[in-house]
């Protein structure tokens, strides 16, 4: 069978889903659906699941495209069917894709879908009434469900953080026992589970920041309380009059307590067709002066922000108190008018965020005349598609106040004025409204007023003009949220100035609040987890071992030593070798080399890495140092093997250098009474000390005479003996050689050839820290100094540089003179090199030519004096 | 969008081998202790975020092998580093004993920088060979907080980080300023230079 088939099938995804729950918990239906995360789509499987008593649905990601197993579903989250669960539809004229809102007590924030496939619309329209019916079946059965949010006794404190008061939230159907078995699924340790996406490479570990805001956010419902604001709308239509004179108190200061928030809107503060051609944005600061002498007396305020587009004004005012727990505001205003552009019909809005919650205020002045209900229907829609905030659309706040001269009519004539309530049945409002034509998901109070429009200025007299409008309510307050009560709803008659009466409404609207101590204890809480969550998820590394252990280590000898690194966390691993200090950028000694020296690593691999130790002529000194009078091993190095955002592990490269006569100064090698391979390193350093001040035991070292001594009885006539291209610096006879020198063994026949001599030799010469003309005068170094005085520079040497200079001098002498093949130049171009070395920027030539000076004539004389000296 | 934190200090733990600097560290990090004894070899870090003052104070805490043979190389972590913790162990005196060449380690390496003492393996009464007033007098002659901790018993060890956390957070707020006091003592000298400039 083939396995793809089946796994897209439906009855597969709900049986996987199934299997993600305990007996007795039972999926009742699946939907696919996804989600926008900024710009990317996420996919996610929601199901309905049901205990004995209690519903949730759940919502799952995907760890892959098509899930093959349970495992591939991970909880998202979890809304609990209780008081707060909401599944509602979101009606948008501009977006294409029918997207749904989900939403509960226990989540805190409203999460949006849209279904996977649109078309196919049984899946979502199944679902959708399934739940709604287990919505309607709780609500109808919980006896304890309360109709609205009870006012709550009025904190009276104006000195305190705020004017709002804290709703109790218990009480409600669906316990908290009910929900339980939710706990299983709401893991604790998720953050801590090994993200396979995250094992693979295929996904960045989250940072810090972003995983605390996300835990926090998802933590919400932990911290967050409700407190209860009151609310404050009203609007008037002015008809182009000037109110700023006008007594506002009776609109505006008509509640019992002092509210937390007003949203005062006007409509027709100015007809000028120059204020509709200017589109005049500034507000009214006559008017705003009159609003604030008008307010409640019970509370200071101040005015948070106004907002004006020709005659629409919305000016939102705040407690003096409150003013701190808002922490954003924004104001924006769109033209409806003519070409769907002029500002003498549209709206304004003010966004804003308190505590937690967002808020939006519209004051909207739609299409007038009784036939024209289309066009303020569209109105509507316009000011919803165009009033957009920074982040947000009206519809997406929490708490929507609509306020404003909506213009809605009444279908019938004016004859037929009988009794409000009779009339409200034919208001377009309502008929729109019912009809799900707009306003949708909005809410109204009940209207216990008589019609706000159209009276003749100055009395309550309905319009006796020609043109006999006939009544209407046309100043309107609606709002959407769910947390929003309506305290009253009324008109204002005794202001007379203008054709329409103001109207105002209060309410009590739950704000989410951070309550200060669950906060603090949620805080830490997730800062630990997410302290733990970057701990766990540094990237490891293993090593075989720390100490690498070379034994015994030779001049010129190869060794290498193996370890292995292996990666047995869950994360790729990158690591180096790290430089030592900022001011030496070397990771190991220049005598030890690492193979590889840095690498990937992913889960589970390891790697064997080579470090190799060979002491050359140029950095034996070094070693010599580093042993200085240690006997036996030492830590000769120590590496960092550094892990990519993890920790440093020390690699110690143990071993004992021999000691043999490379590396060790001529003064050394003359107060030598043994064979070096005798001696230990202690006596060595002993007599190095003691050589500056005690005379030497010989003249000059044995091991350069040997080596000379044989190459003037059997390697004068050999061709290329002394080449610039050192071909037998690797050869094992060197090595043989060496032994040779360190045990002194002159009885023994020498165990090299003139060529594997003559670079013994060289070796020998530039193994020391000092080059064998040090100190130096530089200015021997120029071709026009006086040869006699560089004769004294070298009588000014110490005895065993001077003597192994003019034996080596002398020798070399002899060979050119003998040797046909000798090239001058070469050899005073090899041994300038080896013989001057300093830290002087000296020019090769400089050096070659010092020495030619030397080998071009006899020193015969000047050596035999010397000697005779010393 | 907000950081998640206010402050991100550098905490670096030294002292000698075996004196229990990685225990102290698990134990404030990850809220654990284990007996059994694994000698660092090398340089680890843990973070942990605490609150102090409402201000989220993100520490990453870097504890170093004490073996003499790496002496060189942790020096050579000190750079950047905001408070020191050096360690010693209450029931070995050399440990204590060698505290001054910690000092004078962290004063070759770093410049100006937060110190804290720290006689840890304070447990056992029987075993104790550092005495407390020893110690106090010492950490007062070198003008050093001194705090006797046990990872083990988890005695201190929450007392002792945010100690030098706050020590740190201190230093840093009065460095801000006084740097905030050195920009306008600059800014009074503006109104001279801008005349200047009105002239061209």
């Amino acid at each position: 069978m083939n396995n793809g088939t089946v796994e897209n099938t439906p009855t597969f995804i709900f049986q996987i889903v199934q299997e993600k729950f305990l007996p007795g918990e039972t999926v009742k239906a699946v939907l696919h659906a996804y989600q926008r995360i900024g710009v990317e789509t996420s996919n996610r499987i929601l199901a309905l699941v049901a205990t004995q008593d209690s519903y949730a649905v759940f919502s799952f990601a995907l760890a892959c495209d098509k899930p093959r197993t349970f495992s591939d579903l991970v909880v998202d989250n979890i809304f609990p069917i209780d008081k707060g669960f909401r599944m509602e539809s979101e009606v948008r004229n501009t977006i294409s894709v029918l997207g749904f809102s989900l939403s509960s007590s226990q989540s805190a924030r409203k999460s949006t879908f849209y279904p996977s496939h649109p078309d196919d619309a049984d899946e979502y329209t199944s679902f959708k009434l399934l739940v709604d019916d287990i919505f309607d079946y709780k609500v109808r059965t919980a006896d304890t469900y309360p109709q609205a949010i009870v006012p709550p006794p009025f904190d009276d404190d104006e000195s305190g953080t705020g004017g709002g008061t804290t709703t109790d939230e218990s009480g409600f159907f669906g316990s908290e026992k009910e929900f339980s078995w939710l706990a299983r699924y709401r893991r604790e340790d998720d953050l801590l589970a090994i993200d396979r996406c995250i094992a693979d490479g295929s996904k960045p570990l989250l940072k810090g920041e972003s995983k605390f805001q996300y835990e926090l956010k998802k933590h919400e419902h932990e911290y967050i309380i409700n407190k209860t604001y009151r609310i404050y709308c009203a609007t008037w239509n002015v008809n182009g009059q000037q109110c700023n004179a006008t007594n506002l108190r009776p609109w505006l200061a008509a509640s019992e307590d002092p509210p937390d928030i007003y949203a005062i809107a006007f409509q027709e503060l100015d007809l000028s067709p120059k204020a509709i051609t200017l589109s005049e944005s500034r507000p009214d600061r006559s008017v705003i002066h009159n609003i604030m002498k008008s307010l409640h007396e019970g509370a200071q305020y101040e005015e948070l922000c106004s907002v004006r587009l020709v005659g629409m004004m919305l000016t939102i005012v705040v407690k003096r108190s409150i003013r701190p727990n808002i922490t954003r505001c924004e104001k924006q205003s769109v033209g409806t008018g003519a070409l769907n552009l002029m500002g003498n019909k549209g709206g304004v809005g003010v966004s804003l965020t308190l505590n937690e919650d967002s808020l939006c205020f519209v004051n909207s002045h739609l299409a007038a005349h009784v036939s024209e209900v289309q066009r303020r229907n569209e109105d509507f829609n316009e000011i919803n598609r165009r009033l957009l905030f920074s982040t947000q659309d009206i519809s997406n706040h929490d708490h929507i106040f609509w306020i404003g001269d909506l213009n809605y009519r009444l279908n019938m004539t004016s004859d037929e004025i009988t009794d409000y309530r009779v009339m409200l049945k034919f208001d377009q409002l309502n008929i729109e409204r019912a009809a799900h034509r707009v306003f949708e998901n909005y809410y109204e109070g009940e209207i216990t007023f008589q019609p706000t429009y159209k009276y003749d200025p100055g009395t309550d007299n309905w319009d006796s003009s020609e043109k006999h409008r006939q009544p209407a309510w046309c100043d309107r307050i609606l709002w959407r949220g769910d947390k929003i009560k309506q305290i009253v709803y009324r008109n204002v008659m005794k202001i007379q100035l203008s054709d329409h009466k103001p109207v105002y409404a209060t309410f009590l609207a739950d704000i989410k609040t951070k309550d200060e101590q669950k906060y603090k204890r949620v805080h830490e809480k997730i800062l630990k987890r997410v302290d733990k969550y970057e701990n766990d998820n540094q990237p490891q590394i293993t090593v075989e071992k720390t100490d690498l252990d070379f034994e015994e280590i030779k001049f010129n000898e190869e060794y290498f030593r193996d370890f292995t690194v292996a990666n047995n966390c869950h994360l790729p691993v990158e690591f180096s070798f790290k430089e030592k200090t900022e001011t030496d950028m070397r990771i190991c000694e220049d005598w030890i080399s690492i193979d590889p020296c840095y690498g990937t690593l992913i889960t589970g691999r390891s790697l064997s890495i080579r470090v190799k130790i060979h002491i050359k002529s140029e950095t034996v000194w070094r070693v010599i140092k580093k042993q200085g009078n240690h006997i036996g091993k030492i830590p000769l190095d120590i590496l960092v093997l550094h892990v990519k955002n993890g920790r440093d592990i020390f690699i110690t490269v143990m071993g004992e250098y021999k000691p043999s006569c490379f590396g060790l100064p001529v003064e050394t090698l003359c107060c030598l009474d043994k064979p070096i391979v005798d001696m230990q390193w202690s006596e060595l350093t002993e007599i190095q000390m003691k050589s500056t001040t005690e005379p030497f035991k010989i003249t000059m070292p044995r091991e350069i005479f040997l080596l000379i001594d044989y190459l003037y009885r059997v390697g004068m006539q050999e061709i290329n003996l002394f080449q610039l291209e050192r071909s037998f610096k690797v050869n094992d006879n060197i090595n043989e050689i060496r032994d040779w020198l360190d045990s002194c063994g002159a009885a023994e026949e020498f165990p090299g050839t003139p060529h594997t001599a003559a670079e013994a030799l060289l070796m020998l010469l530039e193994s020391s820290g000092n080059p064998l003309i040090h100190p130096l005068d530089l200015n021997v170094l120029n071709p026009d100094y006086p040869f006699e005085l560089c004769l004294r520079a070298i009588h000014k040497l110490s005895t065993p540089r001077k003597n192994v200079f003019l034996y080596l001098t002398m020798f070399l002498h002899e060979f050119i003179e003998q040797n046909r093949n000798a090239n001058i130049e070469v050899i005073a171009k090899l041994f300038g090199m080896i013989l001057i070395r300093s830290s002087h920027d000296i020019h090769g030539l400089q050096r070659k030519n010092f020495i030619k000076r030397f080998l071009s004539r006899g020193i015969f004389n000047f050596a035999r004096n010397e000697f005779k000296y010393s | 969008m907000a950081r998640d934190y206010d402050h991100l200090f550098k905490l670096l733990i030294i002292g000698d081998s075996g004196v229990g600097k990685s225990s102290l560290l698990i134990r404030f990090s990850d809220d654990m202790f284990s007996g059994s004894y694994i000698t660092t070899i090398g340089v680890d870090f843990k973070i942990r975020t605490v609150v102090i003052d409402g201000q989220r104070v993100k520490l990453q805490i870097w504890d170093t092998a004490g073996q003499e043979r790496f002496r060189t190389i942790t020096s050579t972590y000190y750079r950047g580093t905001h408070g020191v913790i050096i360690v010693y162990d209450v029931t070995n005196g050399d440990s204590f004993a060698n505290v001054r060449r910690w000092l004078q380690e962290i004063e070759h390496n770093c410049d100006v920088v937060n110190k804290i003492l720290v006689g840890n393996k304070n447990d056992d009464p029987a075993r104790k060979v550092v005495l407390t007033e020893d110690a106090q007098r010492f950490a007062r002659q070198m003008d050093i907080e001194l705090y006797e901790t046990s990872a083990k018993d988890n005695i201190n060890v929450e007392k002792m980080f945010l100690a030098i956390t706050r020590q740190v957070l201190k230093h840093k707020l009065q460095q801000n300023a006084q740097n905030a006091q050195n920009t306008n003592e600059t800014i009074h000298l503006k109104p001279g230079k801008k005349h200047k400039s009105r002239c061209c």
